[in-house]
């Protein structure tokens, strides 16, 4: 124990005597430590995403307009505020087909960023009483009718101090919240139809039409399916062509391995930079311990002379390693955290993918796994730069080193 | 039995692919409170011969022995212990370690041995012996170089070992420090030390008991 500790202190002796070369050395864990946490971190955030995603879609199949396939993406997957509007009818048609287990309508508008609204955030009206997308998500239900005048909020919408959400001049309660979805419903705000039909009034008493709110219940945006057990989708979609005309499909299966490839393609990248990165942190703590340790070589003679054994050097020079290569894996992890949490939303929005941050321990992990990572290589590159020393005879590694 | 003894003693070097012996055939021993002198032209084989009495080199062929046993039959941590406890060595050129102060350059042989440091008396008793008082608490690039050889005989002397090799210790003195250490190793081989000195400086040869001439890697006594 004596012997950790009289090493520990002689390695940080010899780090604060040579502060630029530690530096140097240092900076190598750094860029190790940080692209492991920060990879990590996104990865994990991709994949619960695209999980979260796949667990809350609800729907096997979304009819749309013809022309808003694009528009009805946007709203899923970025939560880009969008509306877009076919005749109830198609809702009507869809009620009675084969392999239709449950169906239910929605209607798409908007809130605006200006003073009449809290913020703007895509508005969805639906009909509790056939839906099966939204209720089973609420996370947090803050009074238990969403009926008359109240909504549920997406988990990234923020009410008022009062508790409520301000749109078009009006103020409606918030009864509920819904979980993380990953997807763009965490930016949206729902309501039932007569509440849609207060707002769209207050929206045209300001100068927004979106329809004629007299004649609202004539339109819904999208019509959400969820196909029986058995029930070929191919099958169903060609059912409902026949009911209804200027319709696109949507099918989540189909929507979700898009983005599962969208997703693969930036998980190769963020693997490669990530391997590059900790390749290029192990060589370099190697080269520069080699480099430093050759300078050094007189020491080590020295060190020889004074009695101390080969066993003992390795364990000097594996304390700078461990010292160095968890400082700079420590410092990694802070850059990392100051990267990845403040900047959240902007790595979510550039990636365009569904993206959810792991839980804190799985944060805790992916950190301390960096960090380790590079105290393995500090004591690694430390230890292998050392061995060469150690084995020479004293006298040549003397002459060496003047 | 002597407390160090080499027998028929050779290392062989190659030169542009010439082999020739540094040190050749060389039979010597010291015992405890011998002063030993050896003076000889550079490139005689003094400093190769030192290396290979302490270990820090191996002989093409030939024996070391400490206190009768081979140093060839000795593991390095064992070794490494007989070179901080009982044979201290002086090599050419500066040895203190850049990161640690005077002071602590003076006991980190205590530090790496596990011994008990000497007391606070002893460290002054040497230091003053030596004028370096004043500059235990500097680091090693604060020093002369005439400071760091006298600072590197402390680390040395200071827990009276069985035996001191010391390679041209007073090469960077001047004549008072010269004399200062040589009363030193004098005093302490007096009180049952073996030193062995390898010097260019004849004036100083008076101070040892024993003199020995190198030429050529062949060790004879001087008369």
């Amino acid at each position: 124990m004596s012997a950790i500790k009289e090493s520990f202190g002689f390695g940080i002796r010899n780090i604060r005597k040579r502060p630029y070369r530690s530096f140097c050395l240092m900076l190598a864990a750094v860029i190790g430590s940080y692209a492991l946490f920060v990879g990590l971190a996104l990865k994990a955030s991709l994949n619960n995403g695209i999980g979260r995603m796949q667990e809350r879609m609800g729907a096997d199949l979304m009819i749309v307009p013809e022309s808003s396939e694009i528009e009805a993406r946007n709203i899923l997957l970025t939560g880009e505020p969008e509306f877009f509007y076919m005749d109830v009818s198609v809702a009507k048609a869809v009620a009675d087909i084969e392999g239709v287990e449950c169906a239910t309508s929605q209607f798409y508008f908007t809130s605006l960023s200006s003073d009449c609204c809290s913020t703007r955030v895509q508005l969805i009206a639906f009909d509790p009483d056939t839906d099966f997308v939204i209720n089973p998500w609420i996370d947090e239900r803050v009074t238990s009718d969403v009926a008359g005048g109240s909504v549920i909020i997406g988990s990234e919408v923020t009410s008022l101090s009062n508790g409520k959400v301000k749109f078009y001049g009006s103020e409606y309660t918030v009864a509920g919240k819904l979980g993380e979805t990953a997807t763009g419903l965490d930016h949206s705000v729902f309501m039932t139809r007569d509440t849609m039909h207060e707002i769209l009034n207050d929206a045209k008493d300001k100068g927004y039409q979106f329809l004629n709110p007299e004649d609202d219940s004539s339109w819904v945006s999208t019509v959400l399916i969820r196909v029986t057990g058995d029930a070929d989708i191919t099958e169903v979609e060609k059912e409902i062509y026949k009911n209804a005309e200027g319709i696109k499909f949507i099918e989540t299966d189909k929507l979700i391995s898009d983005v599962t490839v969208k997703l693969g393609s930036v998980e190769n990248i963020i693997n490669v930079t990530l391997t590059v990165l900790l390749v290029f942190s192990f060589l370099t703590m190697i080269l520069f311990f080699s480099v430093i340790f050759h300078e050094r070589k007189k020491e080590f003679a020295v060190l020889r002379i004074l009695g101390t054994s080969s066993r003992r050097i390795c364990l000097f020079s594996l304390t700078e390693g461990i010292t160095i290569g968890a400082a700079g894996g420590i410092a990694g992890l802070i850059l990392g955290i100051l990267t990845v949490f403040p900047f959240n939303h902007y790595i979510e929005n550039s990636l365009d993918v569904p993206y959810l941050m792991p839980s804190a321990l799985a944060v805790i992990l992916y950190g301390l796994a960096g960090v380790l990572v590079t105290t393995i290589f500090g004591s690694v590159s430390s230890f292998l730069s050392t061995l060469s020393l150690t084995h020479a005879e004293t006298y040549y590694t003397m002459r060496a080193g003047e | 039995m002597a407390f160090l003894e080499a027998r028929k003693l050779v290392k062989e070097y190659k030169r542009r692919g010439v082999s020739f012996r540094a040190v050749d055939d060389i039979d010597f021993s010291i015992d405890t409170g011998d002063f030993v002198m050896i003076e000889g032209e550079s490139g005689s084989g003094k400093t190769t011969f030192l290396n290979l009495l302490t270990g820090l080199t191996e002989p093409t062929s030939g024996d070391v022995l400490i206190s009768g046993k081979p140093l060839k039959d000795i593991g390095d941590e064992e070794l490494s212990k007989i070179r901080n406890q009982k044979i201290k060595y002086i090599p050419q050129g500066e040895s203190l370690l850049s990161a640690l102060t005077v002071r602590e350059n003076i006991l980190f042989p205590y530090t790496v041995g596990g011994l008990e440091k000497p007391s606070p008396e002893r460290l002054l008793e040497v230091s003053d012996k030596l004028g370096i008082t004043d500059l235990l608490d500097e680091y090693p690039s604060e020093l002369s170089g005439g400071e760091m050889r006298r600072a590197t005989i402390a680390r040395a002397v200071i827990n009276k070992p069985s035996l001191i090799i010391a390679d041209e210790p007073t090469g960077s003195l001047d004549s008072a420090n010269t004399s200062r250490v040589m009363e030193i190793f004098k005093n302490i081989a007096s009180e049952g030390t073996a030193v062995i000195v390898v010097t260019h400086q004849k004036e100083t040869l008076g101070y040892a008991s024993k003199v020995y001439g190198m030429e050529q890697g062949s060790l004879k006594e001087a008369v």
